[in-house]
């Protein structure tokens, strides 16, 4: 009973009413989409790094992470990759020779991490071979040959064919060097990445840290769920207790922090938005109340008790926020529906972007729980709007108000 | 039997500058079935008096005893339940809900009261049907005229058989012709349900329709006249 009228009465005005829903839909329409915008972008963070760079998980052995020399292999690292590729929950292995090295040209140099790669099996790992902007990913049978990022390029004032000089430690902590050629420069959105980066085939680093074979440092994996990150590293972790493994947000904190940092940013951003609109809600209830004081005096005349005509203004009030609640998750839904498969260019902006980390193009996203939390917030928002209002309807005097005028 | 017992009730406002005493010392009892007006001209305390006897003040000093219950103990929430379960209101203003249909105001006491749907639906028809709106079940108060309001009104207060009715001044926003019609349809449902009214009324033609009329003269009964049963019943 309290229902239905409750829902006629907020067609009493409709204008009014309109106009209220109208805000609160157009107020979390706002919210959504650019909290499911602000997702796609923190997701996007996370899947450059983990694509491009980091993979989920990297095992080293444990002294490399502390000061990564050439003679700190893992070892057993033929059988690791093997087990490690028979996973199902994995999609990509790949074994890497990593060294820190000095890159010099006739020009000038710079502090570099060189990474000797199997391209074969690289690519399977990582996209950024699609990232070439010039040459290519170890085409061909070239020995010494580097792919370098393109911000190390500039750096180096380095062409395509521009000859490198590599210089590091060898296994005995020698002085070594070599000269390498650059077949192809590529380009992240993520620029100190590109800074300093060097990849060249494993073999060639190997020989030219005087290893026997192939020096292992490091096996990354990339999984077929970014979600299953955790409980695939612990078990990694278990089955090689001597090794270090890490997952993607162990190396990189700030990744993952960015992004939980964000979700709970775009929490606070909506919450902003419904205190805001409550303002409203409160006024339009409030005129509601007032407007139909004589009403209200009957009411309580004839013995409706004070817990119902709170209920009642509850109820209203609580309605009106859901109506422009759901419409508001309506119109929210449908943008990022829209926009979700082909994503928003924001080219125009990219290059700023770019230096801190995203990619121009943004695939809006947003999760069920997030509207699950959205529907509480509007529901707990109507609410606290009706307290004010039927308060001041309680606050009327029965005899009173049944000869008022409204 | 009486229904309502008041003894030596008195109401005194304290306006800003001096008190102002709008019922003095009033003793009154109102038994079942009765048709009783309350006239007195205005500003005499016939509001003052039925919203004290309604429950909706509290008296400075006296008893209003209804049904052997004191009213004036009640706390205002026990006070509020014995409103909806004892006393029917009519209001000058009719103060219908202008979003639910005539039906549905009808039935809303009872509604309120949590009577059976079949008993509500029953009752409801047969009252609209009594006071001539029947045939106007669906309509929106805003379509109906004044006294055709009052009259929706009376079946909602009627509805669900209070111990009585009070109607403060229920023809004044009425036309003659209206007042009428109305007076008549509650002096008929007085007699055919054995409801009891107390209204006030300030309307000569009104009062002559009562068969009782108490006079209130500057918050005190002047008079207290009990009229022959044709004269109600034809007038
Ligand atoms: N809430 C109030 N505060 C102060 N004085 C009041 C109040 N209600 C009524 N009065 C005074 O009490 C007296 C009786 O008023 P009322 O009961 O309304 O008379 P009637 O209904 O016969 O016109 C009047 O003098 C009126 O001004
Ligand atoms: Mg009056």
């Amino acid at each position: 009973m309290l229902f239905a009228l409750s829902w006629k009465n907020i067609w009493r005005n409709p204008l009014r009413s309109a106009v209220v829903i109208a805000s609160i839909a157009l107020g979390l329409f706002c919210g959504i989409f650019a909290t499911a915008f602000m997702n796609g972008m923190g997701r996007q963070t996370v899947d450059n790094a983990v694509t491009r760079e980091l993979a989920n998980i990297q095992l080293h052995e444990p002294s490399f992470v502390e000061e990564p020399l050439p003679s700190r292999v893992i070892p057993g690292a033929d059988s690791i990759f093997a087990a490690l590729r028979a996973d199902t929950s994995v999609k990509a292995v790949a074994a890497r020779t990593g060294v820190t090295a000095m890159a010099a040209t006739a020009k000038t140099g710079a502090g570099v991490v060189v990474k000797g790669v199997d391209p074969v099996e690289e690519r399977r790992i990582s996209r950024l071979p699609d990232d070439i902007i010039t040459g290519n990913w170890f085409e061909g049978n070239r020995r010494n040959a580097a792919v370098i990022g393109g911000k190390l390029a500039e750096k180096l004032a380095a062409k395509l064919k521009t000859r490198i000089v590599l210089t590091t430690q060898n296994r005995e902590g020698e002085l070594t060097g070599g000269a390498f050629a650059v077949v192809g420069i590529f380009e992240t959105s993520n620029s100190t990445f590109d800074e300093n980066t060097v990849f060249v085939k494993r073999s060639d680093l190997s020989r030219l840290i005087g290893a026997e074979g192939d020096a292992i440092h490091e096996i990354v994996l990339l999984l077929k769920r970014n979600e299953s990150t955790d409980s695939m590293a612990a078990m990694v972790k278990n089955a090689y207790p001597g090794l270090s493994v890490r997952t993607w947000k162990e190396i990189q904190p700030e990744v993952g922090m960015m992004e939980s940092l964000m979700r709970q940013m775009m929490y606070l951003f909506v919450l902003v938005i419904l205190f805001a609109l409550s303002f409203g809600i409160v006024n339009t209830m409030l005129m509601a109340v007032l407007e139909r004081r004589r009403e209200f005096g009957m009411l309580m005349a004839v013995g409706m008790s004070n817990r119902r005509i709170f209920s009642m203004v509850m109820i209203e009030t609580v309605l009106l926020s859901i109506a422009g609640g759901v419409l508001g998750m309506a119109l929210g839904e449908g943008a990022v529906a829209a926009t979700a498969k082909t994503g928003i260019n924001l080219s125009s902006l990219g290059k700023g972007l770019a230096a801190i980390g995203y990619s121009p193009l943004v695939y809006p996203y947003i999760d069920a729980g997030f509207f699950g939390g959205l529907c509480l917030l509007v529901i707990v928002s109507g609410i606290v709007a009706s307290i004010y209002p039927a308060v001041k309807a309680l606050g009327l005097n029965p005899a009173d108000a049944v000869r008022s005028e409204t | 039997m009486s229904i309502i017992e008041l003894k030596d009730v008195t109401k005194t406002f304290n306006a800003a500058t001096v008190p102002i005493h709008a019922v003095g010392g009033v003793d009154l009892t109102i038994d079942e079935g009765e048709f009783a007006a309350i006239v007195g001209p205005s500003g005499s305390g016939k509001t003052t008096l039925l919203n004290l006897i309604g429950g909706l003040d509290e008296p400075t000093s006296g008893s209003i005893i209804i049904d052997g219950t004191d009213i004036t103990r009640l706390k205002p929430g026990e006070r509020t339940r014995f409103r909806l379960r004892n006393i029917g209101f009519v209001f000058q203003s009719y103060n219908l809900i202008p979003v639910l249909t005539v039906y549905e105001n009808a039935g809303f006491i009872m509604e309120l009261r949590g009577d059976p749907a079949a008993e509500r639906d029953r009752r409801v028809r047969r009252l609209l049907d009594e006071v001539g709106l029947g045939d106007r079940l669906e309509s929106r108060p805003s379509r109906l005229s004044g006294g055709q309001q009052q009259r929706v009104a009376v079946a909602r207060a009627l509805a669900p058989r209070p111990r009585f009715i009070l109607a403060d001044e229920p023809t004044a926003n009425l036309d003659s012709h209206s007042a009428e019609n109305l007076l008549e349809i509650m002096a008929r449902l007085n007699r055919e349900e054995n409801a009891t009214f107390l209204f006030s009324t300030h309307d000569p033609r009104v009062v002559k329709k009562a068969r009782r009329v108490i006079t209130i003269e500057d918050g005190a009964v002047a008079s207290d006249k009990r009229m022959p049963e044709e004269r109600a019943v034809h007038g």
